[in-house]
Parts: structure tokens; C-alpha cells; sequence
């Protein structure tokens, strides 16, 4: 009878490591797709960007194509379930906000560009998508910190071990992202 | 007019305008000063002497009873004066600057604060110095409101517990969002477990320490709540919530606008007990209007970016 118990109590004591495992991995991957969804957003949006910046610049090409090429890249399908194809796609779009912050940069040297109404409207809008992109961003981190908490500490390590669940990879910052705002560049 | 404006506008108010009334109505206060002490000496020898001559008996407990009432009704004609006072100061202050003032809000006013629940349970509720306008693009809304608790004993004896005394605050907010966050104080883990139960939508944990360590969020979207609550924002609602004013500050997001429950010491708009001809008096109203300016500046609540 007493082993019945203490065996009734284990496995329920691994049911519970192992749902807990279960839900965290489900919400690092809800979080991963409300990331995708922003970033389908800032996909939508590049191409009118470039239309209107093609006008104005057309001496930048180098600029303009790395965007093309990055945003081509960063919307290429992937295994929600590999990390290491996370980890790929995740870092493809940092360099399509590293690209379109050049972009906005070097069309900071075109007046016309930048006095134009679409221009303005467009790169309001992509801030207001970049705020949803690092929102969508705090919460995969924090998803991931819980999964990668549990993934490496025993007991449920071995368990996660187990049953092949795997630390996904977290979603960084750009190190000139980082740095605080030089206000001078811009006066 | 921006804030720099309304502050200049308020500090040179011309209160020359109001001396003739507020001479008049400190006039009346005094009067109705010495006839509340002359009440309250002349009922209380009455009861005295009663007492004296028959002891506690039935009567001298309904005359007791009574001269208590009679000089709370003086006490109340002093009050309803200072309110008089009041009535005539604020909307001028508040019209000087552009805001509108209405002494008897509505009591649809406090709904929205009730159904986000940031305001605790309450059984009777004073709403009162409501103030509308527009600061630097942005609509508001405040309100003084004291919640009681109403509790009654085995016997059926009435007694009252204030749970809120302070002002309720919408502000319309610079970002676009659909869903709703809620930012409560922080209970403790048993205390959040049982107010969760009543907030809609999950818990979101926030990376901030100091601010997890103070306020409990949930939100009806995640990634939302995160787009609202940018690390800025939390460390100027930290800043904003150590203000010595602000006993405890609890915020809610819906619907394009941000509500606060504020909690403070004191009846604000009231002029403290200063004479109702003394200039200090509409110093008082200035400053306890500029508290609104305060909210939008430490919360940062004119900001153009969208980040």
C-alpha cells in the first residue's frame, strides 16, 4: 500500500515537471509567433518605403538593395521547433532593422526625402512597428528565460532531456541598438 | 497654452477680482464661528446642568443627544461657507487656464475605475472637484473621490472604514492599443493569487525588479502590455508612485486612455483651513491644481514618440 502511494506520488510528481515543461515550451512558441506577426508587419511595410526612397535616391543603391536583400532573407520559412533555424531567423531580421536604420540614417542626407509626407507618415508608422517588434521581443525573452530555467535545472533538465525539449535561442538586442541615443548626430 | 504657460497663467491670477466676495464670505464664516461657540456653550451648560440636577436619565440622554445634533447643523453652515468659497475660486482658476470645473461630478464618473478594478470595494462613495481639459493635446479627467467600507456588527451598529481617498484620473494616451492592462499594487504571492481571480486576462511578468516588486500586472495581450509599459514608462511610474503625495498609485489601460487611482493624505481643493480672505488660500487651490500638471510630466504623457 505504501509503495503504491510513494509511486502514485512520483509519477505525479514527474506529470507535473513534465506539463509545466510542456506549457513552457507552448509559450515560448506563442511568444515567437506574436514576434512574427510584428514582423510581418515591418515586412509590409519596407515596400513602400522603398518606392518612395527609390525616388530621391537613387545613388544609394548599395543601401537600398542590402534592405531588398535582407527583407527577402528574413521572410524565408522555418522550423519553429530547431533553434538553431530560430536562432538564423531571429538574427536575418536584426539585419533587416540594421539595414532599414541605414536607410533611414543616409536619408536623413535628402531633404526632399525626408519633407515628403508619405516619408513621414511611413517612418511613424515603422517606429510604431519597431515599438510592437520590441514589445512582441520582452515577451519571447521572458517565455525563453522560463523554458531555459527549466530546460538546464534538475530535476526537470533530465526529464526535458528525456523528451527532447530543447532552450531556445533568445532574441538580442543589436549592440548599436544598445548604446545610448549621441543627440549631437542628429542636430 | 502648454504647461509652462498654465503655470505663469495660475501664478498671475488676479485675486484682487474675488477680495470684495471672499471679504464677504470670511465675514459670514466668522459669524457663523462665533454662533456654533455660542450654541455649543449655551446647549452644553443646558445638558450640564441637567445632568447635575436629575443625573443620566432618559431625557438628559435625548437632550445630550440632541444638543449634538443642533451644533453639528452650526458646524455644517461654517462648512457649506468654505464650499461657497470654493465654488466661486475654482472654476476661475480652472477657466483661467482653459479647464472646466464641476463641484457634484456624476456618479457615472467613477464606472470605469470601479470596472478595471483599481479602486477597492466600497459601500458609500463622496465624489466631488471634478476637472476636465487639455493639456498639451492631451484629454483628461480628475475627480476627488472618499470610498467607505460600510460595516455593520451583530447588533446592527453602524461603522465605516475609508479604503480610498484620493483622485481618479483618465488621461488619453499617446498610443494606439485595443486591449486592456491592468498595474495593481503588489499583495504578496497569496494576495495576488486571490486579486488576480478578478482581473481579466494573464499575468505578465515584467523584466524590471523594482517595479515587479511593486506593482502586479495583467493584461488581455502580452505583447501589448509590453508595448504600453516600455522600461521608461516603468521607471517613471516608479518615480511618479515615491512622489511624498502619491500614498499608492494603481493604473489601468483601455480603450486609448490611461486611468490612475491615486491615493493621497487630505482633501484636495479645499484651500486648507486658511481664512477665505487670505491669500494663501488660492495659493493652496494653485498648487493642488498643478498636481496635474505634475502626472503629466513625470509620467511623460505629452510625448510625441511612439516607442
Amino acid at each position: 500500500m505504501v509503495a503504491l502511494i510513494v509511486t502514485g506520488v512520483i509519477v505525479f510528481f514527474i506529470y507535473m515537471i513534465y506539463s509545466g515543461l510542456i506549457k513552457k515550451k507552448n509559450n515560448a512558441l506563442e511568444a515567437l509567433s506574436s514576434i512574427d506577426v510584428q514582423l510581418k508587419k515591418r515586412h509590409d511595410l519596407i515596400p513602400n518605403i522603398l518606392t518612395i526612397a527609390k525616388k530621391f535616391m537613387d545613388h544609394e543603391e548599395a543601401v537600398l538593395s542590402k534592405v531588398t536583400q535582407m527583407r527577402s532573407i528574413s521572410s524565408s520559412d522555418y522550423d519553429k521547433g530547431n533553434p538553431e533555424e530560430v536562432s538564423q531567423h531571429l538574427e536575418a531580421n536584426k539585419q533587416l532593422q540594421s539595414a532599414m536604420m541605414n536607410l533611414f540614417a543616409v536619408a536623413e542626407n535628402y531633404p526632399d526625402l525626408k519633407s515628403q509626407e508619405t516619408m513621414v507618415r511611413s517612418q511613424e508608422t515603422f517606429e510604431e512597428v519597431e515599438g510592437h517588434i520590441s514589445a512582441a521581443r520582452r515577451f519571447y525573452n521572458s517565455a525563453v528565460t522560463e523554458l531555459k530555467n527549466a530546460v538546464e535545472i534538475f530535476p526537470s533538465s533530465t526529464i526535458a532531456n528525456m523528451i527532447g525539449i530543447q532552450a531556445m535561442p533568445f532574441f538580442e538586442m543589436d549592440e548599436a541598438e544598445k548604446k545610448p541615443v549621441d543627440a549631437s548626430q542628429y542636430i | 497654452m502648454n504647461i509652462m504657460e498654465m503655470r505663469e497663467a495660475l501664478r498671475t491670477f488676479d485675486s484682487n477680482s474675488f477680495s470684495t466676495q471672499l471679504d464677504e464670505l470670511e465675514q459670514k464664516r466668522k459669524d457663523a464661528f462665533n454662533l456654533f461657540l455660542v450654541v455649543v456653550f449655551v446647549l452644553g451648560s443646558i445638558v450640564f446642568f441637567l445632568m447635575l440636577s436629575q443625573g443620566m436619565t432618559e431625557i438628559v440622554k435625548f437632550a445630550g443627544v440632541a444638543a449634538i445634533l443642533i451644533s453639528i447643523f452650526f458646524y455644517r453652515r461654517m462648512a457649506a461657507i468654505r464650499q461657497e468659497a470654493k465654488k466661486q475660486l475654482m472654476p476661475a482658476l480652472c477657466f483661467r487656464i482653459g479647464f472646466d470645473y464641476t463641484l457634484r461630478p456624476t456618479d457615472l464618473a467613477i464606472e470605469p475605475f470601479k470596472n478595471l478594478s483599481i479602486i477597492p470595494p466600497y459601500d458609500e462613495k463622496t465624489l466631488e472637484d471634478q476637472v476636465t481639459g487639455k493639456i498639451e493635446d492631451v484629454d483628461f479627467e480628475l475627480l476627488e473621490a472618499k470610498l467607505l467600507a460600510v460595516h455593520r456588527d451583530s447588533k446592527g451598529r453602524k461603522s465605516t472604514r475609508t479604503v480610498f481617498n484620493g483622485f481618479l484620473v483618465q488621461f488619453d494616451f499617446h498610443k494606439n492599443f485595443e486591449g486592456q492592462t491592468i498595474i495593481a499594487k503588489d499583495r504578496t504571492v497569496i494576495g495576488n493569487f486571490f486579486s488576480g481571480w478578478a482581473k481579466n486576462g494573464q499575468r505578465v511578468k515584467l523584466e524590471d525588479h523594482e517595479f515587479e516588486s511593486q506593482f502586479e500586472v495583467h493584461s488581455t495581450d502580452q505583447v501589448e502590455a509590453r508595448y504600453l509599459l516600455t522600461p521608461s514608462f516603468m521607471e517613471r511610474m516608479l518615480k511618479f508612485s515615491r512622489l511624498p503625495s502619491v500614498k499608492q498609485l494603481q493604473m489601468a489601460f483601455k480603450d486609448g486612455s490611461v486611468y490612475m487611482a491615486i491615493k493621497r493624505n487630505g482633501n484636495a481643493f479645499e484651500g486648507g483651513s486658511f481664512k477665505l480672505n487670505d491669500p494663501a488660500l488660492i495659493a493652496q487651490n494653485i498648487s493642488d491644481i498643478a498636481m496635474i500638471f505634475d502626472m503629466v510630466i513625470e509620467l511623460n504623457l505629452t510625448q510625441e514618440t511612439k516607442i
